[in-house]
């Protein structure tokens, strides 16, 4: 993974000062509430419902072990022993002092990490496919372009104050595994016919209160242009997005209402007259740079007969075999393949442990397993969980008993109550509504695994309002938790999808009360086991139903 | 007007020394420069001043303005134009080439451009700046309004040459905003970003170890 050279380094802990300095101003009153709160944001520092929130960035999910353990350490000494993976692939704390704030960036610093940009109006964290460099199918690792990309926007000084927030994913991959399409901007690494390496450019995607699948607006951008037109794209958006209204200041909202045709041509002039060619290109010197710090690991030549037999032998254990089948993955080298590690754990001892939520003991043991299983790195994933993405398939009955040990094996991935859930009212300032209770629900309600497994890919995504954190428009299933005169009512949708056919989420109808969201669920989960076409080893599933019948079937069984 | 400072580049207070002054108009706000002068009193001026005018009057003046607009010019020695941040590139764009329009006789040559922001999180300041360059704009650029201390820096980096800032904001260690994150680079060079710095340092210094 890429390594702090001293320049990093460096502006990292002028950072640290600066927002020390800028902490004590505010505290002491020389720094009004308006401008603290942008440069606090900037610092990952939200004041929250109990107390503030500090949001950790991980560049795209990547994290070494190291990193980990000082998360772990973080997490003891100045909140209360846990942290939150988000769909960002950040780690919030949620209950850090603010006074203390400055000293915990100060730790962070330490192990090359920081909190930069990962709030306010700025470009925050770039995310990409959890399986970034593992894929037998990757037309390139994106993960490079992702550095490249979190140094050009780290700091950038014309566009710290956006009209808004602004997000970017790239993929290597026809699958979408990083919500690109949901994006202000998704690239995606594609070869053109003389296979030379580009970027399909998406703009303007988003959810919030307005959800937009996201335009292209340039089928091939040849990679050594990739800055120089990010750099046009956002001028022509700090310049022309809308700053009289919040809700409408997305690039989304730019995009939709002037026609993504239009928008590109803007794009494409500011381009040509200021930016292309010019010293934002990129050479091949500097992609050779940038890929040196992803090479491949060196992997064990796999006597691949051997191991096969003793992960046929291992794959008696029932267990192991639900969660070999769930909750692993296919890497590129024969032998390796790529772990999924639960963090939605469900009921632990009869009490709902939230979606993402991880103890700093379990970050412990965690960093230890890693350095054991997977070369001491491991990514974190829009799903909120973790993956280890280059274990042996020999080791891989061993790693699956010791996770089981730390509650991080539940062999879920994919299914019902694998959901992203955003912390809704319980913490977080924004929301109208309670989350982790009906999550709680639908654990309680669907606890039997067999059935999630004939269910199938399901996705389900809860979120405690419109800003829609948890993606609620995109999921197979969404639920958007709704404040009405006091009490939390929740809105079901069906049919969204994050994926390379990302679409929006139909609303089913009126929201039902927070008592019969899990008995909602079933029914319309019987409209499906019970209308779902079956052959011989083919079971139409749930998003290919969804499609087929539509949205009426489910209406008239859940209101009829 | 007397409240504001001008500060350079260096965070070297300017403001004795600087000549400039904006011409009263209606909208004028507070904090564009030292001082101002009435457009009666300027025509009456026998020597040549320093002018700061409205940006969207010199494109299309209207009223007094608009008849008195060259004689304007022959009363100023040095002419500055003042926008907010609603102003669109085009019209920059346009400002731009009535200096180099050897029929204009009144921007022969533009020596200042002030942006004002009305609000700090209002970040098209940077941007505004940042075209003016990129178009050649060589002048002096010069930021009002309701920006704040920390994002001076940033303001350096995007073009800026000088500040005006109210006098109750400037304390001691003004200084240390036009230092802030000194190892950040400029936005505008990719061999700036840190891997690459490092990766052509260290390709520089290799011929020197096979020495």
């Amino acid at each position: 993974m890429y390594q702090y050279t001293h320049a990093d380094q460096a502006m990292v802990d002028e950072r640290v000062e600066q927002f020390r300095d800028q902490t004590r101003r505010y505290l002491s009153g020389e720094l009004c509430e308006e401008q603290f709160l942008p440069l606090r944001l900037q610092n990952g520092l939200y004041i929250q419902r109990h107390a503030p929130m500090l949001r950790i960035a991980i560049p795209y999910g990547l994290l070494a072990s190291y990193q980990l353990r000082k998360l772990a350490d973080i997490t003891r000494r100045y909140d209360r022993g846990f942290g939150h993976f988000t769909t960002r692939t950040n780690l919030q704390l949620n209950w850090p002092k603010l006074e203390d704030v400055p000293d915990i960036l100060a730790e962070l610093a330490s192990v090359q990490m920081h909190a930069i940009q990962t709030s306010g109006n700025c470009i925050r964290n770039t995310t990409t496919d959890p399986y970034s460099g593992i894929n037998a199918d990757e037309i390139e690792d994106p993960r490079p372009y992702c550095e490249i990309i979190r140094q050009w926007s780290t700091f950038h000084p014309e566009f710290a104050f956006l009209p808004r927030k602004f997000k970017i994913a790239v993929i290597g991959t026809q699958s979408d595994r990083a919500a690109t399409q949901v994006h202000d901007i998704g690239l995606h690494v594609v070869k053109n016919e003389a296979g030379e390496v580009g970027f399909e450019v998406i703009v303007g995607g988003g959810l919030g209160r307005t959800p937009i699948i996201g335009k292209v607006i340039r089928d091939f951008l040849p990679r050594q242009h990739l800055l120089s037109y990010l750099d046009a794209i956002l001028r022509v958006y700090n310049l022309h997005g809308r700053r009289d209204n919040k809700y409408k200041a997305r690039i989304k909202i730019l995009v939709d209402s002037m026609g993504a045709k239009d928008f590109a041509k803007l794009v494409e002039a500011e381009w040509e007259a200021h930016s292309k060619d010019g010293e934002l290109t990129l050479s091949e010197d500097n992609f050779a740079t940038a890929k040196s710090y992803f090479s491949d690991f060196d992997y064990e030549n796999i006597d691949s007969l051997a191991s096969q037999s003793k992960l046929s032998s291992d794959l008696n254990n029932k267990a192991f075999a639900d969660w070999y089948a769930r909750n692993t993955v296919p890497h590129k080298v024969a032998g390796y393949r790529g772990v999924v590690i639960s963090l939605k754990a469900g009921l632990v001892d009869g009490k709902y442990v939230p979606a993402g939520d991880v103890t700093a003991e379990q970050m412990d043991k965690l960093a230890d397993l890693v350095d054991q299983y997977s070369f001491g790195e491991l990514r974190a994933t829009h799903q909120q969980n973790l993956v280890f993405a280059d274990v042996k398939q020999s080791d891989l009955f061993d790693l699956w008993q010791a996770l089981t040990d730390l509650d991080l094996a539940r062999p879920n991935i994919g299914t019902l109550t694998d959901m992203i859930v955003c912390p809704g009212f319980d913490l977080c300032s924004l929301a109208n509504a309670t989350t982790y209770n009906i999550a709680e629900q639908i654990e309680q309600h669907f606890d039997n695994l067999d059935y999630l497994y004939d269910l199938g890919d399901i996705q389900l995504n809860m979120s405690g309002c419109m800003n829609a954190c948890a993606h609620h428009h995109v999921g197979d299933i969404g639920i958007l938790g709704v404040d009405k005169k006091g009490e939390h009512w929740y809105q079901i949708s069906l049919g969204g999808s994050s994926k390379e056919d990302a679409r929006l989420g139909k609303i089913l109808g009126r929201a039902v009360s927070a008592d019969s969201v899990a008995a909602t669920l079933q029914t319309i989960l019987d409209v499906y086991t019970q209308g779902r076409q079956q052959e011989a080893d083919h079971c139409e599933p749930f998003n290919e139903f969804i499609s087929r019948v539509g949205i009426d079937p489910f209406k008239e069984a859940v209101y009829g | 007007m007397g409240n504001h400072s001008i500060l350079d580049h260096n965070a070297v207070n300017i403001t004795v020394n600087d000549t400039w002054q904006a011409l009263a108009v209606a909208e004028l706000p507070d904090g564009i420069a030292a001082a101002q002068i009435h457009l009666g009193e300027l025509l009456h001026k026998q020597e040549r001043l320093d002018i700061i005018l409205p940006l969207k009057d010199v494109l299309a003046p209207t009223g007094l303005l608009k008849e008195t607009l060259a004689l304007v010019a022959t009363r100023s020695s040095r002419i500055g134009v003042w926008a907010d941040t609603s102003i669109s590139t085009d019209q920059l764009d346009q400002l731009l080439a009535l200096t180099q329009d050897k029929d204009a006789e009144l921007l022969t040559a533009l020596d200042l451009v002030i942006l004002y922001t009305p609000l700090f999180a209002d970040g098209r300041n940077f941007s505004l700046a940042k075209h003016l360059r990129l178009q050649g704009y060589q002048g002096e650029i010069r930021v009002a309004g309701e920006f704040g201390r920390d994002q001076i820096a940033y303001l350096l980096r995007s073009g800026v040459d000088s500040f005006i800032i109210a006098n109750e904001a400037l304390s001691e260690d003004i200084q240390q905003a036009f230092m802030a994150l000194p190892t950040a680079y400029n936005g505008s060079n990719a061999s700036q970003l840190p891997m690459f710095r490092s990766a052509a340092l260290a390709a520089s210094e290799q011929p020197l170890a096979a020495v």
